[in-house]
């Protein structure tokens, strides 16, 4: 039954995606992009990951389509028409390729949530046995994110600063560009 | 103003002390449920942004407020590097917590260093995600 829901919202993404692709109103893509993240969100917290599926419907659902239609807000809301409709031979081949690769490898995939593979024998089933104990904290996620990896963590937040950098640069760069006009 | 625009803005002024509870409760709660600082500080901003949709669009613009919001990201990010030296003061590596003089068990220890660590992410990240988005709203009309 839960793999009919599954397929259902597998499906149902595929199509989604290239209804984003194909409509030329920007807005109605945003919407279509917005859909789509609350899907992604449902699969995974079917996926018993309920931390993924909080980021994917905050960040993915929410603030993406916030920024999305505002950038529409300040350009154009219909996309402009090119005469050229015809798929590119070139591309498509790539495409397909690396697609038939992809499909191959994951053949060679272990089976999901299985106790050997290797990501659960190098760290993650150590994380799983000792993290209670060991942290204090019940939510192995947060044990990992917070404890275990806070050097990747603080890089991450890192990341988030220089974010913040760059557009205190560009702000500032506008408001003296704004002062010389008023000269 | 049209009638639609006082059914968003009430319903978006409604939302917001629900949302900014929930984001309380994510960030203090990552410890034992699902969330944690990034999903907390993007619940803060999506609150701030309906209370922006909630009042005047206009008035928001004119808002100065944003240039200042670089204080609160950048003293999140802070927090958690300056969390981390606390390793080194007492004695230990970066980022270690299990040998600060406390009086609480280890684990104990880890999990109130674990939960400000989160607090530092959830104000870096909203702080930034806000001036984001103050800044694409506030220029270039």
């Amino acid at each position: 039954m839960i793999w009919l829901v599954n397929g259902v919202l597998l499906i149902a993404l595929i199509v989604l995606a290239a209804w984003a692709l194909k409509t030329r109103d920007l807005l109605v893509s945003a919407m279509i992009l917005s859909v789509y993240s609350f899907l992604m969100a449902i699969i995974y917290a079917q996926l018993n990951s309920p931390d993924v599926a909080l980021t994917e419907a905050a960040v993915g659902a929410g603030i993406t389509t916030v920024l999305f239609i505002l950038a529409i807000q300040k350009t154009s809301r219909m996309e402009e028409d090119s005469d050229d409709e015809t798929i590119q031979k070139g591309p498509l081949a790539i495409v397909l390729f690396i697609g038939l690769i992809l499909a191959l490898a994951a053949g060679g995939m272990p089976a999901f949530g299985s106790p050997d593979a290797p990501a659960a024998i190098v760290s993650g089933n150590l994380y799983l046995e000792e993290a209670k104990e060991v942290t204090g904290v019940v939510n192995i996620v947060t044990a990992i994110i917070a404890y275990y990896r806070s050097f990747d963590t603080l890089g991450e937040v890192t990341v988030v600063f220089a974010v913040g950098i760059g557009i205190i640069a560009l702000f500032l760069r506008g408001r003296e560009e704004e002062g010389d006009d008023e000269k | 103003m049209t009638r639609s625009d006082i059914i968003v803005r009430t319903i978006a002024r409604l939302m917001v002390p629900f949302l900014l509870l929930f984001g309380a409760y994510i960030l203090l709660h990552g410890h034992l449920g699902a969330g944690g600082g990034f999903q907390a500080g993007i619940i803060f901003t999506s609150a701030l942004i309906l209370a922006a949709i909630g009042r005047s669009r206009i008035e928001f613009r004119s808002q100065p407020a944003g240039s200042k919001l670089w204080i609160l990201g950048v003293s999140g990010a802070v927090l958690f590097g300056v969390t981390g030296f606390l390793g080194i003061v007492s004695g230990g590596f970066y980022l270690q917590y299990s040998l600060l003089p406390l009086p609480f068990p280890v684990e104990t220890i880890h999990a109130i260093m674990i939960t400000i660590v989160e607090i530092g992410i959830g104000i870096a990240v909203s702080g930034m995600i806000c001036l984001v988005f103050l800044t694409i709203t506030g220029r270039g009309e």
